[in-house]
């Protein structure tokens, strides 16, 4: 492609003044990570704008200081508050251990068990009615075990992506207008297989599904509708995609679109 | 009025804040504050309303340091457009507009040469004479598209020309700004 006229086109120009399409945004951004031109045209065209933003500089009220600072340290307070308490349940998570506790107490029903066999023969109803719940107690200790084991295994999963060195991270942070959106793209270079974690995206509506783009020369590969998992820290497996300079999240109708028309969430170059 | 920080560079700024958030977000406001005020008065004009903007704008700094990422762009044009996109939002949300104390958009653009800035303490003044150099027109185009959030087909029925002259208008007052600013 010829990048000057790409960048004599007046694009970029729209681009940095936040007019473009959500198409558009897609495309120049991919460019923007090849070409070094655009990226520094671009650059060149939000410091313009910003030496113009100065020209309306106005100073706050002196209040405005205090009530922001004391605003920031509130709030940071609260938030050391929560990550404290998160700490304490995730400690009195781990030393409550419900494996252990459920063997023992298996432990101690078949304790109890055989002294009532061999002490208490004729006390055979009973001993009956006690291998009734210790049967109700192996039948929940094995299902809680099946649960655990199926956790493990996505654990595992996820954690043979992570360590697999053909497979590329890339972190897909949120746009200015979404700012704590946040996702994370694995994405297998031999393979090509591409798998998505959703960290933070708001709830679709009913109507509108999130959908994965590939970037390559600028222009988007759908790589996939996202089937929003319960739970968050699950891998969820996209469309194989042969090459990528950039990924990125916009929302769609359902069933999603050839070519992105939905408002832009996340992006990250590779 | 209190006495200013030494100036810090962006780097330092963003470490500080992540480290030391009240410190760093004392400097921050000392540094930026009447950039992004600024740019806030002239979007929603009322000034109670952009007070609170003020404070949701450095909110939400805090809150999104760790998703800035250094390589995309400066630190400054993160925070002015976190500062235009909030205040572009509130200018459109109805509860905004149904309130009497908004003016009507069209008379707040053209307002642009009643400044209520006291234009701030870092070395500015010079720039802003500069940015001066610029055509009403074109200083008014950038204002429409940039400030407003107008579409640019917006902008051309509001300044009642051709969509083809909004364009052309936007290239040559970019064009123009950055041989101001290039000195």
């Amino acid at each position: 492609m010829n990048i000057e006229e790409y960048i004599s086109s007046g694009i970029l120009e729209s681009y940095v003044l936040g007019i473009t399409s959500e198409q558009e945004n897609m495309e120049i951004e991919g460019l923007a990570v090849q070409y070094s031109e655009i990226k520094s045209e671009i650059k060149s065209i939000e410091q313009a704008l910003n030496t113009y933003s100065l020209k309306y500089s106005a100073t706050p009220p002196a209040y405005m200081k205090d009530k922001i600072v004391s605003t920031i340290e509130t709030l940071e307070e609260t938030k050391h508050r929560r990550d404290d308490e998160k700490m304490v349940n995730i400690k009195s998570q781990k030393s409550f251990d419900y494996k252990v506790l459920l063997i023992a107490a298996s432990v101690l029903l078949l304790i109890t068990a055989s002294f009532y066999i061999n002490r208490l023969s004729e006390k055979m109803n009973s001993l009956k009615d006690i291998v009734a719940s210790l049967a109700v107690a192996n039948d929940s200790l094995s299902q809680t075990l099946y649960a655990q084991h199926s956790k493990q295994q996505q654990t595992e999963k996820s954690l043979a992506l992570l360590k697999n060195p053909m497979n590329k991270m890339v972190e897909l942070k949120g746009l200015p207008k979404k700012p704590d959106s946040k996702a994370m793209i694995i994405w297998n270079t031999a393979s090509k297989e591409v798998y998505v974690e959703i960290e933070n995206l708001p709830p679709p509506p009913d109507n509108m599904q999130y959908q994965l783009w590939a970037l390559m020369d600028g222009k988007p590969i759908d790589a996939g509708m996202i089937e929003l998992p319960k739970d968050s820290s699950e891998m969820i497996k996209m469309k194989s995609i042969e090459q990528a300079q950039a990924f990125a999240i916009t929302l769609e109708k359902k069933g999603g679109n050839p070519s992105p028309q939905g408002e832009m969430y996340v992006m990250g170059s590779i | 009025m209190e006495a200013v920080n030494k100036i810090l560079p962006e780097d330092e700024l963003v470490g500080l804040i992540k480290n030391e958030p009240s410190t760093g977000i004392a400097h921050l406001y000392d540094q930026y504050s009447p950039a992004l005020f600024g740019i806030i008065t002239k979007i929603v004009e009322e000034q109670e309303t952009a007070e609170d903007l003020l404070q949701e704008v450095f909110v939400k700094i805090w809150k999104n340091i760790q998703s800035y990422d250094k390589s995309k762009g400066k630190l400054f044009t993160w925070m002015l457009n976190i500062a235009r996109n909030s205040a572009i939002d509130k200018l459109r949300s109805k509860d905004y507009q149904k309130s009497d104390k908004v003016q009507s958009i069209d008379k707040s653009v053209y307002n642009i040469n009643k400044t209520h800035s006291i234009t701030n303490n870092i070395d500015h003044i010079g720039l802003a004479k500069f940015v001066e150099q610029l055509k009403p027109e074109h200083q008014t185009i950038i204002d429409l598209l940039y400030f407003k959030g107008y579409t640019q087909s917006e902008a051309a029925e509001e300044l009642a020309i051709p969509l083809g002259t909004v364009k052309t208008r936007v290239k040559i007052a970019i064009t123009q700004l950055k041989k101001i600013t290039g000195l």
